[in-house]
């Protein structure tokens, strides 16, 4: 087993270098970048807009860019001894080894071309509003997933099982901009009991968690909790219905085909209880996939839900991830998805542990 | 057979089934125009099984052999029809009244690699049946899931180990052990040995022997296998198309058989002794629908005695009924023109001669 999750974690690094490789090369190839911001300000003459990229780096060559962003190079350096950091360890090994600090793998993502703030900052304080809603939106419709889907199984065919999937039909029909602003009409508009959207009441709309926050709930914890509660119920409501029907359609099915196994024959016929049938002898086999499944939802409590969060301005990674790219904020968007690759890495890390762990056939 | 059980029970049959019929409903109806169509994999059977006796069913794939097992353990519900088991009838007692029952009827499935739980060690499967029943104490109960497992020639500590850590035989042998471990009175043989090497299949039937005389077994012994049905059974019943054809003690049916179809079959079995290749008796086509059989006989369409008789009206428009033939009351046979010297009939001379007489017979 750990043989097995340490070939699996060096597999992880590798793919996750080659997706850096990958995202540098698109946003290589997209159009614009830092010195063509100001290609059309008159003020900005050629040799400010060569000192410019020089101080960027820009004018080494693609492999060096790359390298130094991604910290295997460091700055002050040029050549084979770039690659060495000043303790003389390799400058891709951690800040503390390595003396190193710059590039994404010691984490400096660089600055945002937008305000000129660390990009870090920016993706770390988007991340707990998204890790709210959509944390909150996947533990709700993963476990009505599973409660939904092994109902529509153990009772397939019957009214309920038959109702659930024109439910289905529908939600996949909706898109999330639809579904979003249909609910915003009619619970916030028309019937006025919902936020329209943000993730707080202020009238400055003061930052989730900063002290202006804290001093427009009077330092209630209670009243702010409720105040966010009442921001969720839009967003979690858009994203659980357009993720659970099929979610539950996925755990129907591994249930239905574990229910038609022939060891649930055996169990039958060994004179069990249809509880314990169901218990042990079906939802065991049934439900493991979709556990080994849920591992697959960590990328999304990282990188956000895109639209609903642009739909309901909720100050989250999705949404900076779209003002990233109107912005063409390249360092923000890099990292982002730099961020976002790994997620997707750790996610399928532990999906693969996970399957191998409730799995006694697989012995590692 | 064995004294044990003979002297135990209140009546001489064990298990008697009476006008036994399984449909199977396929499609949907459209409403007061088409009737939903059936599967009629058993048709009305009447069998009965004397305790300690073995009753072997054969037939080709697809004539219902499986489906009346599991009808007449009542894993699966009949259509149509009852089942005694030991003086009580099983078809109006409620689930949970069948369930407790099952302990004494107990089944070993065909597919040794589909019939154990892949997620549970071998040990907790053959266990769990107790425990259902609540046999015993704990430790009362792991006693005997060991000794199960030594009935069977498997030691003890292999009870932790997973399915897929023993050989085809071994879990054939643990599927015995499981129906075993629980003591029951009667066991269906579903086709035990078909999924086995050769080599292994006369280990695991000389096994069911010897637990036959041990444990004081009846079986319902479903094969294709003729040769294993005349070496380990003491009464058959030859089925087709969901309904018995001839049935009665192994060495009459063998010796002298009087229907076509049991002839065809006997015909076919493989010989080590060189013998004219015409005289075996090829049987065309597949077995036909069991959605519409065909009408009178059902054999008729494949029969080739009709073929020779010269295509008898009777054989379409009436179906023959099973009844205890004439010339050996202890068989019985569903033909309008049962065979005489059935034995002759497995040579091709023979069949002429015997169509011949069964000719002049009807006419007379």
């Amino acid at each position: 087993m750990l043989k097995f999750a340490l070939r699996r974690i060096g597999a992880s690094l590798l793919i996750l270098l080659g997706t850096t490789v990958f995202i540098y090369a698109l946003l290589l190839a997209a159009p614009g970048g830092p010195e063509q911001k100001y290609a059309n300000n008159p003020r900005f003459t050629p040799q400010q807009q060569q000192a410019y990229v020089k101080a960027l780096g820009l004018d080494k060559p693609v492999p060096v860019q790359y390298c130094r962003w991604l910290g295997a190079c460091r700055r002050d350096a040029d050549g084979v001894d770039a690659l060495i950091g000043p303790t003389g360890f390799p400058s891709i090994f951690p800040s503390f080894l390595s003396g190193v600090e710059s590039g994404i793998v010691h984490g400096d993502f660089g600055y945002s071309y937008e305000n000129g703030n660390a990009v870090i900052e920016r993706i770390s304080g988007a991340l707990l509003p998204t890790l709210i809603l959509a944390g909150l939106s996947a533990a709700l419709w993963l476990s009505l997933a599973v409660i939904l889907g092994v109902i529509t199984a153990l009772k397939n065919g019957g009214l309920f099982d038959n109702f659930f999937s024109v439910f289905t039909y529908v939600t996949a029909a909706f898109p999330t901009f639809i579904l979003g602003f249909a609910l915003i009409s009619i619970f916030s508009v028309w019937l006025g009991i919902t936020p329209v959207s943000g993730m707080t009441d202020g009238r400055l709309s003061p930052a989730f968690g900063s002290n202006e926050y804290w001093q427009y709930f009077a330092y209630s914890p209670s009243t702010a909790l409720a105040d966010l509660a009442r921001h969720l119920i839009l967003p979690v409501t858009t994203l659980v219905l357009i993720s659970v029907a099929g979610d539950a359609r996925y755990v129907r099915q591994s249930v239905m085909e574990s229910m038609g196994m022939e060891h649930v024959r055996t169990a039958r016929s060994k004179g069990l209880s249809s509880l314990r049938i169901n218990r042990r002898h079906i939802l065991r086999t049934g439900l493991i996939p979709f556990a080994t499944n849920i591992g697959l939802a960590f990328p999304f409590l990282v990188s956000g839900a895109l639209i609903t969060e642009t739909i309901f301005s909720w100050p989250g990674v999705g949404r900076l991830t779209l003002i990233a790219i109107g912005n063409l904020d390249y360092p923000l968007l890099m990292g982002i998805l730099s961020i976002g690759a790994a997620a997707v890495a750790i996610g399928n890390l532990i999906s693969d542990l996970l399957y191998a762990a409730l799995d006694p056939r697989i012995r590692l | 057979m064995s004294e044990k059980r003979a002297a135990s029970g209140t009546s001489a049959n064990l298990l008697e089934l009476r006008g036994l019929k399984k449909h199977f409903p396929i499609g949907s109806a459209i409403p007061l125009i088409q009737k939903r169509k059936t599967v009629k994999a058993v048709d009305g059977v009447d069998l009965t099984i004397a305790r300690g006796e073995t009753l072997a069913i054969v037939g080709e794939s697809g004539s219902g052999k499986t489906t009346l097992g599991r009808v007449a353990l009542g894993l699966q519900k009949p259509t149509a029809g009852e089942v005694w088991f030991d003086g009580v009838r099983l078809t109006d007692r409620s689930a949970e009244e069948q369930r407790k029952l099952r302990r004494k009827m107990q089944i070993v499935f065909q597919d040794p690699f589909g019939s154990l739980n892949p997620r549970l060690p071998i040990g907790d499967q053959i266990e769990e049946g107790l425990v259902a029943h609540a046999m015993g104490t704990p430790s009362e109960r792991k006693d005997r899931m060991h000794s199960a497992l030594e009935l069977v020639g498997l030691p003890a500590e292999y009870a932790v180990r997973y399915p897929h850590e023993f050989s085809g035989g071994q879990r054939q042998r643990i599927g015995i052990a499981r129906a075993l471990a629980l003591d029951p009175e009667f066991v269906v043989l579903d086709e035990p040995v078909s999924a086995l090497d050769v080599s292994i299949q006369s280990q695991v039937l000389n096994l069911l022997a010897d637990l036959r005389t041990k444990q004081g077994l009846t079986y319902m012994f479903i094969s294709h296998n003729l040769d294993v049905v005349g070496y380990f059974a003491d009464r058959v019943a030859v089925m087709y198309l969901g309904k018995v054809v001839e049935s009665g003690p192994v060495d009459h049916v063998f010796t002298k058989p009087q229907h076509p179809y049991t002839i065809a079959l006997l015909s076919a079995v493989p010989k080590i002794e060189a013998h004219d290749t015409a005289d075996r008796l090829i049987l065309e086509g597949e077995i036909p629908s069991p959605i519409s059989p065909p009408s009178g006989c059902r054999f008729r369409t494949r029969c080739w005695l009709r073929e020779q008789l010269g295509n008898p009206e009777r054989c379409a428009t009436e179906e023959p009924a099973l009844a205890a033939s004439p010339r050996d009351l202890d068989v019985a046979v569903a033909c309008h023109f049962p065979l005489e010297d059935g034995a002759a009939a497995t040579t091709k001379a023979g069949r002429t001669a015997a169509a011949a007489s069964s000719k002049a017979k009807s006419k007379a």
